[in-house]
């Protein structure tokens, strides 16, 4: 069921009368929720940006959905990062005391290892994720797409009425 | 796509989506309904989670009653299970009510200005094992951190250490002598500490030899005992008018003068080491005693030595007791470090790595958590209330200027607790005595139980740095004795026949040394008693093996000591002896020469 839920989401978000550029956008903020751990303060910022910016709403479930096993295999990762920053790096102390120390910002979570290595590298490879979906939906579009609509499986999986949900956010 | 469609320009794309406006003022009022229908369950977890992250064993609570407009909390039904012990919880409490501060928890800081706890109970038992395992990266312990680095966690955890380490290192002897016969092991050479001593004298004393010859060497007084003697033998012939003799006689005894005063230098230098040397040798004999009572500990040879039995008795529960203080102690310090150094602590479990959270504590700021002040209410045998104290307990003492201070005094109870960790190095106490309350049964290794009764007991504990001092003591008027489950061993027999009609016990235990080498001490009433009995059933065995023991130590230990004996002797008798001649021949000299110049002069003192 979950599965046949992420093909509807992927085949009604790479076909949606969205620009490649909103579904590129909502892809890397779902990469956001997925890479950092989800009960975080900040991911609560990220999933008001999804609902109230032009993006697609689909691409943002999909990024979601992919990273957030990749953000487990890269926890190693990110608290050896994190690690760095908090502890191993005295010039940052002071930035991360006068943050610690500011209303709203500890909320974040953000003097936890994991957190910060994710949220770090999260916010990095935000453009480059950005850009590499906008080309990755742009190509699927110009020649796997029109194809695939033609195919028996679209059709069966495009007809489920869940797929309504997802329009509900469509751009 | 149609022409028209293909021509048309480009819709404008509009940045915000206004129409998820609505869903999302939705969405937060469902998180709002959710605070409210699942807000206190929440709140129960996480405090579920954090305190059991913190001490490291189950904390379990009933419910949990939060509002956020009256700015209290209430906890239903919490249960601290220990660390240490499977079926036995730290604490349980009845009820926890408390008054924080609002506007800290938008900076994560849990201010409580007040907080009344009732129903405190101690010891009680529990059906599951409430032990947590640490995952290794969490076991965190603050090292020493460096000027201006964040205070990294170190494993393991410290705390575990104490806990697991502390009865390892004091090494209580054993009271076993099954079936009426003693084991006597191997020695472990690599154990015993004769061999290290006598290398390092053996060292020293080849080093000294060296040292002595070269500077006996370096006087050089050869030459000048042979020009003395060849001038007194020219004086021989010389007339009271040459002047120039009688000079050159004068300027002799000048220089041997000088020389003698070197020797006599370097043979109060040889002297000193000599002495230090003797000093040495005196060590190996005190090495090769320290080896045999290692031997003896090491094999679990039962020691008659009363303090031995006592230690034997009653060194296991004095441990625990001093294990529980210890680890509560290391947890204090653990979370409580001292000054403003950024502190990393593991954070509380989750599905994804927990990973590690760092506080950094900031010169004129609040604490992440403070208690200023708690009314403790708890009950000590569940017949009697008492009443307490806590106050100004903090994650940062440095910020609240307070070391966490409770009391509780009553008529029959006195207790007392400072954790001082204002200062780079922390100092924590901890006292307690009770008067006349029904004291807890103690299993003897021997499987055998003393049930205390009605008595008095007290404990003091400190670690001023890492420096122990601790003492455990126990009395009651009306012991009586039960055999364990486990069923009688032949050791438990005879503890049993001479323990059982014992009414009293005397029992006080002390603790001291550091954190990695404790000592403990142990002496009650029944050992003697015992010693004499365990004496006159054993007394041959006993004395064969100690006689094995003391032959297998003699037999490792004297073909290392005589040979450094003997070449301390020789070092020494040699540099002496080499000086002597020195002194001898200088002395002669000088003799001859004054003797020469008396009879040129005739007697007359010159000027």
């Amino acid at each position: 069921m979950f599965l046949l839920k992420l093909l509807q989401s992927i085949f009604s978000t790479l076909h949606s009368e969205g620009t490649p550029g909103q579904v590129a956008a909502g892809m890397a903020l779902g990469a956001f929720l997925g890479l950092t751990p989800l009960m975080s303060f900040h991911n609560l910022i990220v999933f008001a940006l999804i609902c109230l910016l032009n993006v697609s709403f689909g691409g943002a479930m999909i990024g979601w959905a992919v990273f957030t096993p990749v953000g487990f295999l890269l926890d190693p990762l990110f608290d050896s990062m994190g690690h760095r920053l908090l502890l191993d790096t005295p010039s940052l102390t002071g930035l991360w005391t006068t943050l610690y120390n500011a209303p709203v910002f500890p909320l974040t979570n953000f003097n936890n290892t994991v957190v910060l290595g994710s949220l770090l590298f999260s916010t990095i490879c935000f453009l480059p994720f950005f850009f590499f979906f906008r080309w990755g939906v742009d190509r699927y579009r110009a020649t796997a797409g029109a194809w695939l609509m033609k195919t028996k499986l679209y059709h069966v999986v495009t007809a489920s009425k869940l797929v309504n949900v997802y329009k509900w956010f469509r751009p | 796509m149609t022409a028209a469609a293909k021509s048309a320009p480009p819709a404008r794309i509009a940045w915000v989506r206004w129409k998820a406006v609505l869903p999302i003022g939705v969405g937060l009022l469902v998180l709002v309904l959710a605070w409210l229908l699942f807000g206190n369950w929440m709140v129960k977890r996480v405090l579920e989670a954090a305190g059991t992250a913190a001490v490291g064993a189950k904390v379990d609570i009933d419910r949990v009653r939060v509002s956020l407009l009256q700015s209290r909390l209430t906890v239903y039904g919490l249960t601290v299970a220990s660390p240490k012990e499977a079926f036995k919880n730290t604490l349980q409490a009845d009820e926890l009510d408390g008054d924080f501060e609002t506007l800290p928890l938008f900076r994560k800081k849990l201010i409580v200005d007040r907080l009344a706890a009732t129903g405190l109970r101690f010891g009680t038992p529990r059906t599951t094992d409430g032990r947590v395992k640490r995952p290794a990266a969490d076991t965190a312990e603050t090292a020493a951190p460096a000027a201006g680095k964040a205070a990294a966690p170190s494993q393991p955890s410290a705390a575990t250490t104490a806990i697991e380490d502390l009865t390892d290192r004091l090494n209580i002897p054993g009271l076993d002598f099954s079936q009426g016969k003693i084991e006597v092991g191997a020695l472990d050479p690599s154990k015993l500490s004769t061999a290290a001593a006598a290398r390092a004298l053996q060292t020293r004393a080849d080093s000294s030899s060296r040292a002595w010859t070269a500077a006996i060497n370096d006087l050089r007084t050869g030459p000048t005992i042979d020009s003395a003697m060849a001038l007194a033998n020219r004086l021989k012939g010389a007339k009271p008018t040459d002047l120039a003799a009688l000079n050159d006689a004068r300027r002799m005894l000048s220089l041997l003068s000088s020389a003698k005063d070197k020797v006599d230098a370097l043979g109060r230098g040889i002297a000193a080491g000599a002495s230090d040397l003797q000093h040495g040798v005196a060590g190996l004999d005190s090495a090769k005693a320290h080896d045999l009572a290692t031997a003896r500990g090491l094999v679990h040879l039962p020691a008659l030595d009363p303090t031995q039995i006592g230690a034997a008795l009653f060194g296991g529960a004095a441990a625990g007791k001093f294990e529980t203080a210890l680890h509560w102690v290391r947890l204090a310090r653990r979370y409580t470090p001292p000054g403003l150094v950024p502190h990393a602590a593991p954070a509380p479990k989750r599905v994804r790595r927990a990973g590690v959270t760092v506080q950094f504590p900031r010169e004129h700021d609040l604490p992440a958590f403070w208690l200023k002040d708690a009314a403790v209410s708890f009950t000590l045998d569940s017949t009697k209330n008492y009443d307490g104290r806590l106050r100004h307990l903090t994650t940062s003492q440095a910020l609240t200027g307070q070391p966490t201070t409770f009391n509780a005094q009553a008529p029959a109870v006195q207790l007392g607790a400072l954790l001082d960790h204002r200062h780079p190095t922390p100092l924590d106490t901890a006292s307690g005595a009770l008067a006349s309350v029904r004291l807890p049964d103690l299993s003897l290794p021997a499987g055998v139980r003393l049930v205390p009764g009605m008595g008095s007991m007290s404990l003091r504990f400190a670690l001023d740095g890492e420096n122990l001092r601790a003492a455990w003591e126990v009395k009651s008027a009306h012991v009586t004795w039960a055999h364990d489950s486990a069923g009688a061993s032949a050791t438990g027999n005879i503890v049993w026949q001479v323990l059982s009609g014992v009414s009293t016990l005397d029992l006080t235990a002390q603790l001291s040394g550091t954190a990695s080498s404790p000592s403990l001490t142990v002496h009650s009433n029944l050992d003697q008693a015992l010693s004499d009995r365990i004496r006159s059933l054993l007394g041959d065995q006993v004395k064969g093996a100690e006689q094995k023991l003391t032959a297998e130590v003699d037999a490792y230990a004297d073909p290392l000591i005589a040979p450094v004996k003997s070449r301390v002797t020789a070092v020494t008798g040699d540099a002496q002896q080499q000086l002597g001649a020195s002194q001898g021949k200088i002395a002669d000299a000088e003799k001859q020469l004054q003797q020469r110049l008396r009879s040129l002069t005739g007697g007359i003192k010159l000027p």
